[in-house]
């Protein structure tokens, strides 16, 4: 049966079957997207029986599954036939198909147009055009992109697709293949958030190139072993390695980074005036502000401004003067 | 056919607007490059480089503005100077190199209507008979690159004798001294030369680029033919063992030239928008300085933390001032706070920039 006709909703010759379910073959690769019965389905299934089909391609000795895994796993758990409906002699690429035109309704997540385009892109050959169409991805677009560049990982990487952002494919994808074990502990239990994915792969990598160090390696002298064993919360985990490993990144930005804190502190301690460095000490400027309810309030920010003004130790507020 | 300089053996093809097909640049070319049958475009059709991974020479008429001034930026002291637009792209292989980010093909673009530029050039001069002007051609091309084809600036060089109040910096990476007998007054041409550390010239200005060796030898023939040279830190690239690097080349330089011979000396920290990095990051994957502490400047370009950036310019400042040489020293696009922590002056005590490199060009 060509693929033109396996994307057709119910094919001219499909007949339906009954048959034990552990006479049905379930380990297709083309089953990308099937997943455990859930607790409703069971029910369902107990109480009104099989309304709806399984999808196979009976043609050979054995029917093989192209789409229904949850059905079929309940009913063999319960010891029940299986309803089929046979599509016919189907190639792999139509197999996929007609799994997938059997799951589309649902809501993809990133993971799921990974594994799918997994398992086309690894169909030689395969006219895409049909599968773009129905994961909704256009060909030049930049979701494609990061998808292809996604799966030029590891295939073990596609289960860390929920902790790791797809916006982090290119970059992960530049890293060599031999240091993406060292990578794994950061995202095997703690979910990051897009920019913060994308800020701390950028530094590993650009660190890793300027000096010359795995990043593996590099993770483990910013003692992430440590911190992730820490027992701190997953955010105050990711904050922390964040922070050594930019502190990598820019050793001078972050160490006068931590001074002018300390001096802002010191500086403004006891008032209701905050200091910022506005600017990565680009023009030396320091921007003090304050918030005031009332002209009293007002009077007390000036007389404390005053003496502010009066300590001795404000040249360490403008470090780049000096450098 | 004399032997073409390396740099010039990638021309793969030539090709040329049906209007230029006569004027003196398309002849020498035609002459220069025998072996290579021109290709001609009728007016309206347009050039297309395809995948080609070899230079294309296309000899264009170009119809823009030639004179334009320097893109400088509002937040940092810019230099003032006008470009003389000549060409676009080059065939050289610099890392750090901004022309990448503009243009992705290898077409090295030639404006072979010399009429229209001696015309407007004619006009804008005229026009301002009292003013002074600076200008180059090294913006958008090395001036010099390909001028054992077009004899472009020997033309230029000629034309702008007639106006001693025009003085015309060429800013190059090659050795190419063919021009120098056409030049009527060697105080209005001020031959200039890229400097760096020697690792950099070895590991970042990859193609048939001239050694820093050869560019000082250069440097010095034309001062002992009576010009005032230029020499051009930019740009200064913070990498491990910079300070030696630095320390090396200004050595060499006072071993070739004198202060006296030196008309001025610009340092720029190497700065860059987000897209330059990452055409280096894919063209040249080895050059890692483009890791280092860079941070957003106020005028939007990442540049180095300024105090790494003040340590080395002012390091290279001092070694230069060491040999002897003072205001000849300015900075490209920085702020007052880094002159003075550089050179210990702002531009405005030099009586601004602008006028005091127009001072500096012109040997007030
Ligand atoms: S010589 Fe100048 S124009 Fe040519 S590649 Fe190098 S930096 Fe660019």
């Amino acid at each position: 049966m060509s693929t033109a006709a396996a994307s057709s909703p119910a094919p001219e010759d499909s007949r339906t079957l009954r048959c034990p379910a552990t006479h049905i073959d379930t380990s297709g690769a083309w089953l990308f997207w099937s997943s455990a019965p859930t607790p409703a389905l069971i029910r369902s299934l107990e109480r009104h029986g099989q309304l709806v089909p399984v999808l196979v391609d009976a043609s050979g000795p054995t029917p093989v599954l192209i789409a229904g895994a949850a059905r079929v796993a309940a009913l063999a758990a319960a010891g029940r036939d299986v309803l089929c409906l046979d599509l016919g002699s189907l190639d792999e690429m139509a197999r996929g198909l007609a799994h997938m035109q059997s799951n589309i309704d649902r809501e993809l997540n990133d993971a799921q147009v990974v594994a799918a385009m997994r398992y086309f892109r690894s169909i030689p050959s395969a006219d895409m055009s049909p599968v773009l169409e129905s994961l909704g991805l256009e060909p030049r677009s930049k979701r494609l992109r990061l998808i292809d560049a996604w799966l030029t990982l590891p295939k073990k990487w596609d289960l860390l697709l929920n902790n790791v952002p797809l916006a982090c494919a290119e970059l992960l994808a530049g890293f060599p293949r031999e240091e993406l074990p060292g990578l794994e502990p950061l995202f095997n239990s703690l979910s990051w958030s897009r920019g913060n994915a994308v800020n701390l792969l950028t530094w590993l990598r650009e660190t890793s190139l300027r000096d010359g160090i795995g990043a593996g390696a590099l993770l483990e002298d910013c003692g992430m072993r440590e911190i992730l064993e820490s027992g701190l919360s997953p955010k105050d985990v990711m904050t922390r390695i964040a922070f050594e490993v930019r502190r990598r990144r820019f050793p001078r930005l972050s160490a006068l980074e931590r001074d002018f804190a300390e001096a802002a502190r010191k500086t403004s301690a006891g008032t209701r005036w905050r200091m910022v460095q506005p600017d990565q000490f680009e023009s030396g400027a320091v921007e003090m502000t304050v918030r005031v309810k009332s002209p009293a309030e007002l009077r007390a920010a000036a007389t404390e401004l005053t003496l502010i003004a009066a300590r001795k130790d404000l040249a360490s507020l403008f470090p780049a003067e000096d450098s | 056919m004399t032997a073409l300089p390396a740099h010039l053996h990638g021309i793969s093809r030539v090709v040329v607007d049906e209007a230029v097909l006569d004027t003196p640049i398309a002849c020498r070319v035609r002459e220069k490059l025998p072996h290579l049958h021109p290709e001609i475009l009728a007016e309206g059709q347009t050039l297309t480089p395809g995948l080609a991974r070899e230079d294309i020479l296309y000899l264009k008429k170009y119809r823009g503005r030639f004179l334009r001034h320097c893109p400088g930026t509002s937040h940092y002291r810019c230099c003032g100077y006008q470009i003389i637009h000549i060409g676009e792209n080059c065939p050289l292989r610099c890392s750090y190199c901004i022309l990448q980010a503009y243009f992705q093909d290898r077409v090295l673009k030639v404006w072979a209507n010399q009429d229209d530029l001696w015309t407007e050039l004619d006009q804008s001069f005229a026009a301002h008979p009292g003013r002074r002007y600076r200008v180059g051609t090294g913006e958008f091309t090395d001036s010099l690159v390909l001028e054992a084809l077009t004899g472009f600036s020997r033309d230029l060089v000629g034309f702008l004798g007639r106006y001693p109040q025009v003085c015309l910096e060429l800013k190059s990476k090659v050795v190419d001294l063919s021009w120098m007998d056409a030049v009527r007054d060697p105080s209005r041409v001020l031959p200039a030369w890229s400097m760096n550390a020697p690792f950099i010239v070895d590991q970042e200005e990859q193609g048939e680029c001239a050694s820093l060796e050869e560019r000082l030898i250069a440097a010095r023939t034309c001062a002992q033919a009576g010009f005032r040279v230029c020499l051009h830190f930019d740009p200064v690239i913070h990498f491990p063992g910079w300070q030696d690097g630095y320390a090396r080349t200004v050595e060499m330089i006072f071993d070739h030239l004198r202060p006296s011979q030196i008309a001025y000396v610009s340092m720029g920290s190497f700065r860059h928008m987000p897209d330059l990095k990452r055409c280096i990051s894919e063209n040249f994957p080895q050059s890692a300085y483009i890791y280092g502490e860079f941070v957003t400047g106020v005028d939007g370009k990442q540049r180095l933390l300024r105090p790494l950036r003040v340590e080395q310019l002012r390091f290279l400042a001092g070694k230069l001032q060491n040999g002897g040489l003072d205001r000849q020293l300015y900075l490209c696009m920085e702020s007052d706070e880094v002159w003075q922590a550089v050179l210990g002056r702002t531009p405005d005590e030099l009586g601004g920039l602008y006028r005091h490199l127009m001072a500096q060009a012109f040997g007030d």
